[in-house]
């Protein structure tokens, strides 16, 4: 039986998680034009506060679930209050910011850590695996579910972002803020929104990924890592960019492997990131 | 005491209640004196440095070892333990080793599990500065060098040979292996594993390697459809119940098989309802075994409430030697030279704990196998 089949099923199910890390950290990007590295802690904190109440307070994963998404966009939005605003206030470089985000992770990442420990966590203990044969390949329901939720959060912000009220505020800051503001737009009420709704997505990746295979602390890194690299690739700052940069990703990684050994597969996905930045380096989708 | 009783009653006969609290202040701290210089004083305590990966990718394995490191230091009171973290990384494994050595004046070090390389690269530092290194790991570099380092734990060969044999017991021709090439350990375990089924007639068809990442479902892919009669994990616990899962989820119904760093609560979490079948070498601990694992077992579940594992057995062990053979030499330069001649075997956690001429744990330990069954390692007779 070809691999073939089962390598498209694998590389769309890693082209859809890293498709949920990149919507949020491309949505924040492309409105504070800062890279918010904070962001991959977030995945953390959806994944911890899901496990918290469905797995020690065993509330319905499903309720789970929209309080982890909760609490990932309210810590968003308290560290953009509480730091990255003062930041801006002050005129703070986008280093400054940067480097603020790299501690700001660091120090939640541990702080989870002394909660939960350093143990790895899964969400699905308890619920029921189902597996779909696709076209010769295999896929979970909980696959299935990341998939289509990647799809419908894109098409989500994309319609919110072109045709409501909210989303025209959003374009007209993220193409200069200053003129926003003269023209009425509270800036910063606009930014906290995104900060909230990208930290969301980012707590919603990390419960899926909960979901898929398990959690731990550490685990922000590696997908903020990854979905930088997407982001950089389908086009920081742009929401289609930065999901056709996450299945890009996905199929070069996992097809680059099947030949030779799995060790190379960071080394891969770094070398398609270098080779963007020397020739393409505004991605495929330009914002 | 004597002089306490009359500290309290001459602070009821005293006038001036200033000059009484400054009294009983000054008495109260020569009483304190008094009782200290009764029990075992910080100078007469053997300073024991331990190097664990608390964090990283083995952070898991360590906490069930710094559990048993705190029931063994109630227990050896001649012992005391400073830790450091080596995040299971060589340079911050060795930087952790000097502080040991320079700044709390260790006599001793721990190291282990998790981690054969930052083991391996203590080393050098050990032998340099002639500080004897026990080390939990099956790493073959930290192997035979005597005086100054020891390993506490049964080398990867009596595992690979165990699982070999139980492979060829089950008609088993081919088998895929799936390891972490950056482990010193399970590069050699691969090695002497393919000699070893090779040697019975068998085949390794697929040797694949991983990084540490979010999901393995490639990989496993290319395992499940190199299509072998059974797929050999060399992981940590974690890992090998996401190689499980991913494993199962593609319709693979054969053995998987793996080793002892697999046999934990943390393992079957993560392969959930796929860690049934899975089978594994387990190092030698059981809690029903004797009265001093029931013991353990029970003062462990009773403080973590949780099952304790063969990792923090051995570190145990370790740290008992360390006491006997502190307590034989009481040579506090080279303590080194007493460990390998010091004898638990009739009172550790493990069995046949008992260092070899070189300072290695004998090769000659019992390995068993144990296959997930309801949710549960059992025992294979």
């Amino acid at each position: 039986m070809s691999i073939v089949p089962q390598l498209i099923v694998n590389s769309i199910i890693a082209g859809s998680i890293y498709s949920l890390v990149v919507l949020g950290f491309n949505l924040i990007y492309g409105t504070t034009k800062f890279f918010n590295l904070a962001h991959g802690v977030l995945t953390t904190i959806g994944g911890y506060t899901a496990f918290y109440f469905s797995q020690k307070l065993e509330w319905h994963i499903g309720l789970s679930i929209v309080l982890g998404v909760i609490v990932s966009g309210f810590i968003g939005y308290l560290l953009d209050k509480g730091i990255f605003l003062q930041l801006r206030k002050r005129k703070a470089s986008s280093m400054v910011l940067l480097v603020a985000a790299l501690g700001i992770m660091t120090a939640l990442q541990a702080i989870v850590a002394i909660i939960f420990t350093s143990q790895f966590q899964t969400l699905s203990s308890g619920l029921e695996t189902k597996v779909y044969d696709v076209a010769g390949g295999v896929i979970t329901n909980i696959q299935l579910l990341i998939l289509v939720s990647a799809i419908v959060i894109m098409f989500g912000l994309a319609i919110l972002l072109k045709y409501t009220k909210f989303g025209k505020a959003v374009r007209a800051v993220s193409d200069e803020e200053t003129v926003a503001k003269i023209v009425g737009i509270n800036t910063d009420k606009i930014i906290s929104w995104i900060f909230i709704i990208g930290s969301g997505i980012a707590g919603y990746a990390g419960i899926m990924v909960g979901l898929d295979t398990g959690i731990e602390p550490t685990m922000g890194l590696a997908l903020l890592l990854k979905g930088v690299i997407a982001a950089i690739i389908g086009g920081v700052g742009s929401i289609y960019g930065g999901v056709l940069g996450a299945f890009v990703l996905a199929f070069i990684e996992n097809f680059g492997i099947w030949k030779i050994s799995g060790e190379w597969k960071d080394a891969i996905a770094f070398g398609v990131l270098l080779i963007f930045l020397l020739v393409r380096p505004q991605g495929i989708i330009k914002k | 005491m004597a002089l306490c009783v009359a500290v309290r009653h001459s602070s009821h006969t005293m006038k001036n209640p200033k000059r009484n609290i400054y009294t009983g202040i000054i008495l109260l701290l020569i009483c304190i004196g008094v009782y200290f210089s009764f029990t075992t004083s910080k100078d007469e305590q053997l300073q024991v440095g331990v190097v664990l990966p608390i964090t990283g990718k083995f952070a898991d394995i360590s906490e069930d070892v710094l559990n048993a490191i705190a029931l063994a230091k109630d227990r050896f009171v001649e012992l005391s333990v400073s830790v450091e973290d080596s995040a299971g990384e060589p340079s911050k494994a060795t930087t952790a080793l000097i502080n040991l050595i320079h700044i709390k004046k260790s006599k001793v070090i721990l190291s282990g599990p998790g981690g054969s390389t930052s083991n391996t690269a203590m080393m050098p530092i050990a032998l340099k500065e002639q500080v004897p290194l026990v080390a939990v790991s099956s790493a073959s570099a930290l192997r035979g060098k005597e005086d100054y380092v020891f390993t506490a734990y049964p080398f990867i060969q009596a595992e690979t040979d165990a699982i070999s044999a139980r492979l060829t017991s089950q008609n088993k021709k081919t088998v895929s292996i799936i390891y972490d090439a950056s482990s010193d350990t399970q590069v050699i375990g691969v090695e002497i594993f393919r000699r070893s089924f090779e040697a019975s007639g068998g085949k390794v068809i697929l040797a694949e390697t991983y990084n540490k990442d979010i999901e393995y479902r490639t990989l496993t892919s290319k395992l499940v459809r190199s299509n072998p009669d059974a797929i050999f994990v060399l992981a940590a616990d974690k890992i090998t119940g996401q190689f499980v899962k991913h494993i199962r989820e593609q319709s693979y119904t054969d053995t998987i098989i793996g080793f002892s760093t697999a046999e934990s609560d943390i393992f079957l979490t993560t392969a959930g309802m796929y860690a049934n079948d899975f089978e594994t070498s387990s190092a030698p601990f059981s809690c029903d075994r004797n009265q001093h694992t029931q013991k353990y077992c029970a003062l462990y579940r009773a403080r973590y409430s949780k099952e304790p594992t063969a990792f923090g057995a051995y570190a145990y062990d370790a740290l008992h030697l360390i006491a006997v053979a502190y307590e034989t030499c009481k040579d506090r330069v080279n303590i080194g030279l007493c460990i390998t001649s010091a004898d638990i075997s009739t009172s550790s956690l493990t069995e046949s704990f008992s260092l070899d001429k070189n300072g290695d744990l004998s090769g000659n330990v019992p390995i068993h196998m144990k296959k997930v069954v309801d949710g549960k390692f059992v025992l294979i007779r």
